[in-house]
């Protein structure tokens, strides 16, 4: 019959190239045997519609030939935990370095081909998808040397472990604990200090640079607006949070570890950052109006402003990432929380 | 319309469930059936008869693969004017069925009252 020649065939195209001819000769007599009792049940050949009727109840070749092969897997059952860690990892890490850069070379001032904006998330989707590409190529060669030595290593690697190899429980319970007393009353104390800290150092700047402040009295830069606002934000935040530990000492919540709180004050945290990072200019120093030689010190001011320009570029992209980092985790613990309530939680994990 | 989401759900997991029931209850029926040298076809006739159902595309691949883990062997030889594959139980596989056979009576008993 042409129309099994034709089926077996295809079927033949999509079969492991090694053993093509073997398992199509089997597979072409068992359905000519099939073949030969359905005609000699009915007295007669199929016809047409009849035969089209049969191989189509066969299965599809591609199908068909499929079963013939071993299951295969790009990153395979038991690499699977192993990759998405490494995975994480490495996009976690590939987001805080692309915004380092990227704060850097918004920061720079050079143009660009696009706006500055798209031009970084384009180079942030670049680095993402390559780094997802690497970890998925490495894992997959490991999954294909290891499909082909064998899975012996492993298991015996697996047979070896030992309970005492496992993580300490405080990693992963900290967040969970409530606050000790004594830790609160401490953070407060040295809250306090710092405001006083703060508050007194225009006036004692030997409390930051020392014996050096000699120099600083006379000085010939003073702060700019922008730098007295930024630091009347630091000041002004500061007392906020003295304020808000205060309180919940006095409401007894003091125990509770709020995420929202952390993300309410790491946001507010980015106020002062927000307003050094767009000074007009960079600029944080000016000439005092006494300066003697100013030429001399006028050519000194843009180095000065330069180098305090990265250094609140460098404290901006630091304080991003931990602002990222934190939204991602209280994304990750609603979405557990979700997960657990739903009925859903109970199903068993599908094969990957 | 959420109801009929959820049936076709659980269509799903059960056919997942008797597949992998099955898969294992097969492959003792087909050693056991390969006691007594048959080609695909016969074997698969044998099997139908015997209140065994299984379809094509699940028994001749099976045939390779148990072939392949040395519980079968095999010979290609002329039979009524077709050359055919032979398929018998190795001795290998004939221990493999023993000890199958063991292990299905410890697990169908308690079941079986369980059930």
């Amino acid at each position: 019959m042409e129309l099994l020649e034709r089926y077996i065939h295809a079927v033949r195209k999509y079969l492991p190239w090694d053993r093509q001819d073997d398992i199509a000769a089997e597979l072409r007599t068992n359905l000519q045997a099939q073949l030969e009792d359905k005609e000699s049940e009915l007295g007669r050949p199929l016809t047409d519609a009849e035969a089209e009727s049969w191989i189509r109840q066969l299965g599809a070749p591609r199908r068909v030939a499929d079963r013939y092969r071993p299951a295969r897997f790009l990153i395979g059952p038991e690499l699977y935990s192993n990759y998405l860690l490494v995975l994480r990892i490495v996009l976690g890490w590939t987001l805080a370095l692309n915004l380092f850069v990227g704060v850097l070379r918004l920061s720079d001032g050079r143009p660009h081909v696009f706006s500055p904006f798209i031009e970084f998330m384009r180079q942030l989707a670049g680095g993402l998808f390559e780094s997802a590409a690497m970890v998925t190529l490495i894992f997959a060669i490991i999954e294909f040397v290891r499909t082909r030595q064998g899975r012996v290593a492993t298991a015996k690697r697996e047979a070896d472990w030992s309970p005492c190899d496992l993580p300490p429980l405080e990693i992963a319970g900290a967040e969970t604990q409530p606050r000790k007393l004594g830790r609160v009353i401490a953070g407060l104390a040295f809250g306090c200090l710092g405001l006083v800290w703060l508050l007194v150092l225009p006036h004692y700047p030997y409390l930051i640079i020392g014996p050096g402040a000699w120099y600083l009295s006379s000085s010939p830069y003073v702060a700019t607006p922008t730098l007295q606002l930024v630091y009347w934000l630091i000041v002004g935040l500061l007392a906020l949070s003295i304020v808000w530990r205060i309180s919940t000492l006095v409401t007894g919540r003091w125990q509770a570890k709020f995420q929202i709180e952390i993300l309410v004050f790491r946001l507010l945290g980015l106020v002062p950052l927000v307003v050094a990072f767009t000074a007009p200019g960079h600029q944080f120093f000016q000439l005092a109006e006494s300066s003697g030689e100013p030429a001399k010190y006028a050519a000194l001011l843009p180095t000065l402003n330069a180098g305090f320009s990265k250094l609140v570029v460098i404290l901006f992209a630091i304080h991003l990432i931990q602002l990222i980092w934190q939204l991602v985790r209280m994304a990750v613990a609603g979405y557990r929380r979700r997960l657990a309530a739903s009925p859903s939680s109970v199903q068993p994990r599908s094969a990957h | 319309m959420t109801d009929s989401i959820v049936a076709s759900d659980h269509e799903d997991v059960f056919e997942n469930l008797r597949l992998e029931l099955r898969r294992g209850c097969l492959t003792i029926a087909v050693l056991g059936y390969l006691r007594e040298e048959r080609y695909g076809y016969a074997l698969r006739k044998a099997l139908v008869e015997g209140g065994v159902e299984i379809d094509e595309n699940t028994l001749y691949p099976l045939l390779r693969r148990l072939e392949s883990q040395g519980l079968l062997t095999s010979e290609w030889r002329e039979h009524e004017k077709r050359t055919k594959r032979f398929y018998r139980l190795s001795p290998t596989g004939e221990q493999m069925l023993t000890r199958l056979g063991a292990e299905w009576r410890t697990l169908s008993k308690p079941i079986d009252q369980l059930i």
